[in-house]
């Protein structure tokens, strides 16, 4: 738990162990055995994360039982896209996940290669067609996509316009850089959140603190990228929107600051329930 | 063969918002040449495996359209 809800950063470990783990079972392998054609290590990339909590984080109680459950399916060999989800009595969580393999270069987290696994048998089911959360990471990241839409929520993509706010992050070594050096995917959301309400406990009106208000009802990550632990960020509020009386719709972007080269794009609806 | 090719590499551009191209050739490079990203590379494989009932990858990467024609 975490300010009065299901701690997101939680959630996303969590997602990304089942589906980290649901690979590894596919392969019939461990995680540290992963390795290309030619023997290098190969890690989990996170691609995209799209979370939709229902009614939102907040409805998870403390000491409520909750159930975890997931599948897994490929698109060739090196494309994962998981659906994994939490219930509990009162509030469902679904986290869709999408992965690839990359092979570390040991000097520069920017420069992360792909890879493939080497493999002779997959258990993992195979698609015969790229899933949707795939095809549109790929227009979005193209710049082909004009809008993202998820069930009623619509998000512009617009990023030529002045951002609405846009703050430094320094990175916490501790917290955001993993046991590789490598900035933590469950690290994004919560770098997001956090410079997110800066900006929304400058606002007026708003009777308590932002994180102790509005609570995570959907969540989509794009990574696009990685940064090295001495690198600083910054991130850009590109779109703030009022979808009623208790939630606001909100479009964001991280970048490094090393090259200014975005490094994710993320996608929130809060809701005070 | 070769036009069944252009079509597949053309349905995977069109995937991903490129504008189709009217021919191929093997010296072309699937990255610089045809603006295939990771995705689109790994989309046009799939439809190639299927198309052609093989393993594409099996002989390692492809980087050109020369290293598709060999293997198809």
């Amino acid at each position: 738990m975490a300010l009065g809800a299901l701690s997101e950063n939680w959630l996303f470990k969590e997602l990304g162990d089942a589906h980290w783990k649901m690979i590894c079972d596919g392969l019939n392998t461990k995680s540290y055995n992963l390795k290309n054609d030619t023997h290098d290590r190969l890690y989990a990339t996170f691609v995209r994360i799209q979370l939709d909590s229902r009614p939102s984080l907040k409805a998870f109680r403390e000491n409520a039982e909750c159930h975890l459950d997931g599948e897994i399916e490929r698109f060739g060999n090196a494309m994962y896209f998981s659906k994994v989800t939490l219930k509990s009595d009162e509030a469902i969580a679904t986290g869709r996940l999408m992965t690839t393999f990359s092979v570390r270069d040991l000097t520069d987290n920017t420069k992360l290669a792909k890879g493939e696994p080497e493999v002779s048998h997959n258990m993992v089911a195979q698609v015969t067609k790229l899933p949707q959360i795939g095809s549109e990471y790929r227009l979005l990241k193209k710049k082909v996509l004009e809008q993202l839409v998820f069930d009623d929520y619509v998000f512009d993509l617009d990023m030529n316009t002045k951002p609405i706010f846009e703050m430094s992050y320094n990175l916490n070594p501790y917290y955001d850089i993993n046991g590789v050096n490598l900035l933590y995917f469950a690290a994004y959301p919560i770098i997001n959140d956090f410079c997110e309400a800066q900006y929304f406990n400058t606002l007026e009106n708003l009777p308590s603190r932002w994180e102790q208000s509005y609570y995570t009802t959907y969540k989509d990550v794009f990574y696009y990228a990685n940064c090295n632990p001495s690198d600083q960020l910054t991130y850009r509020l590109h779109q703030c929107k009022r979808l009623d009386t208790d939630s606001y719709l909100v479009s964001s972007s991280i970048s490094r600051n090393s090259d200014d080269a975005i490094i994710a794009r993320v996608f929130s609806v809060k809701t005070k329930k | 063969m070769k036009t069944n090719l252009l079509d597949i590499v053309n349905r995977v551009r069109k995937n991903s918002g490129i504008k189709p191209i009217s021919e191929i050739q093997p010296e072309m490079n699937l990255k610089n040449d045809l603006e295939l990203d990771s995705i689109s590379i790994a989309e046009l494989v799939v439809d190639l495996d299927l198309a052609y009932n093989t393993n594409i990858l099996a002989d390692g990467m492809i980087v050109t359209v020369g290293d598709i024609v060999k293997r198809i």
